[in-house]
């Protein structure tokens, strides 16, 4: 068994090899397929985890069948369940295998003792915690302040900040693109549209062209 | 033992430190008094301490760059908060702002990181608590991301309702300060109020509300905006 996704992890940064390897005999590994989902809303899931291969979405779904994407978790994140710190608190979030995804996960029980005495290791966690709890207060600052075309030409330029150029394949659907920024399908349509005939972009079958970086950046801000 | 380290002696951390030491971070708090709409710290600050609220209230909001407050929660008597700061050395999120007059005693992270290194029990519970706090952060989340505003008005009036011994609730807070709380504008509150009171929900005075129909004012909270 290899432990260089331990060792390459903030998180464990200040152990000992011997710690290493006694968290990683704590651990268990486990494949998940595409869309696979891992744990779901209200469950008692209680673990920790690292996602050494894919991506995992957390994401909650409001009674009337929309989703919000909370976090997506990319290889090297950690995360965990509710449940993990406090016995049979149900997960606030549902998590989804959004490609084939590999865990290395810690239940409660076999982490626990390591951690009560381990204050290092807890605070370290602590502080990652406390990273979460800032992108929450992001998206928090979002949705109360920012209309829904400020949020949505907001997950425009994020996505165009990860590509070459000004072209935007779309391979997110309307429905995606809404779970992203707590709206629905059809305020993203009407938006995206607005934004064309604006100017700030171009839209096909199969991507955006930003035109006006610019405009869509003003767009961004409003309602601030 | 004084009375604020009998208060300490049960609280989540606290707990776990023993007498001589609580008694020594009692030596070492700095008490801080102030009085009502004073901030005790501002968003962007770098404030890294922990407080214990000996009495008062106060109440934490996020400022946007365009002059939007969101008043997203409370820190009542007896409650510990723990500031971002504390954590990541990185400016605060959002603002401490008293309700009522404070007096709270702060330890900074200088005397506290040090102890809680030295009892590993008392670190272990801090993400304890840090897990309600998201989760109560999630909840303002999903509200803000899935209720349109009446829901949250009717939400927020329920709250009251609960708080209070009776069926009716005082007008404490200015239409302002209920729309920094469910993150929309004074004009709306006083739209949506209006409308319950045509609608035989509430009786509004002004000085009270009244709930005439909390049935209709429950259905009303559990509404998503795909349901309008």
């Amino acid at each position: 068994m290899t432990n260089s996704t331990i060792n390459q992890n903030p998180l464990f940064d200040k152990l000992s090899q011997p710690e290493r390897n006694l968290i990683l005999d704590a651990s268990i590994e486990k494949t998940y397929p595409e869309d696979h989902w891992i744990t779901h809303y209200g469950s008692d899931w209680p673990y920790l985890f690292l996602v050494e291969r894919g991506q995992v979405t957390a994401l909650k779904e409001s009674p009337a069948g929309r989703s919000l994407v909370v976090i997506t978790l990319e290889v090297g994140d950690v995360f965990w369940g509710a449940g993990f710190f406090k016995e049979g608190v149900g997960m606030p979030v549902a998590l989804v295998a959004s490609q084939e995804t590999r865990l290395r996960l810690w239940s409660r029980e076999k982490l626990t003792p390591f951690m009560v005495s381990n204050g290092q290791f807890t605070w370290d966690l602590a502080q990652l915690m406390m990273e979460r709890m800032l992108l929450a207060s992001r998206i928090l600052e979002e949705l109360a302040f920012q209309p829904v075309a400020g949020r949505l030409a907001h997950l425009l330029l994020d996505q165009l900040e990860d590509q070459t150029g000004d072209v935007l394949a779309r391979d997110m659907t309307l429905d995606d693109m809404a779970a992203r920024i707590g709206s629905t399908r059809e305020m993203v349509c009407r938006h995206l549209y607005h934004f064309a005939d604006q100017g700030a972009i171009q839209i096909n079958r199969t991507e955006f062209k930003v035109t006006n970086q610019k405009l869509l950046q003003n767009l961004a801000q409003k309602g601030k | 033992m004084t009375d604020l380290q009998q208060e300490l002696s049960s609280k989540e951390v606290f707990r776990h430190f023993p007498g001589e030491e609580l008694s020594r971070l009692v030596d070492w708090s700095l008490s801080r008094k102030i009085s009502r709409r004073e901030y005790l710290c501002h968003q962007g600050e770098i404030w890294p301490y922990i407080l214990f609220l000996e009495a008062g209230q106060l109440s934490w909001s996020m400022l946007s760059s365009g002059g939007k407050v969101h008043q997203l929660f409370k820190i009542n008597t007896g409650e510990i908060f723990w500031a971002h700061s504390f954590f990541d050395d990185q400016p605060m999120p959002g603002s401490l702002k008293a309700d009522k007059t404070v007096l709270a005693h702060l330890w900074s992270k200088d005397v506290m990181l040090p102890l809680l290194m030295k009892y590993p029990k008392a670190m272990w519970d801090i993400p304890k608590k840090l897990t309600s706090t998201m989760r109560n952060a999630r909840e303002i989340i999903y509200s803000l991301a899935f209720q349109p505003v009446a829901s949250r008005l009717a939400g927020f009036l329920l709250d009251n309702l609960e708080s209070s011994q009776y069926d009716s609730i005082e007008r404490e807070m200015t239409l302002e300060e209920i729309a920094s709380v469910l993150a929309t504008s004074a004009e709306v509150v006083c739209r949506l109020l209006y409308q319950f009171q045509a609608d035989g929900i509430l009786k509004i005075t002004r000085t009270q509300i009244s709930f005439e129909d909390q049935t209709a004012l429950e259905k009303l909270q559990t509404l998503s905006r795909r349901n309008l």
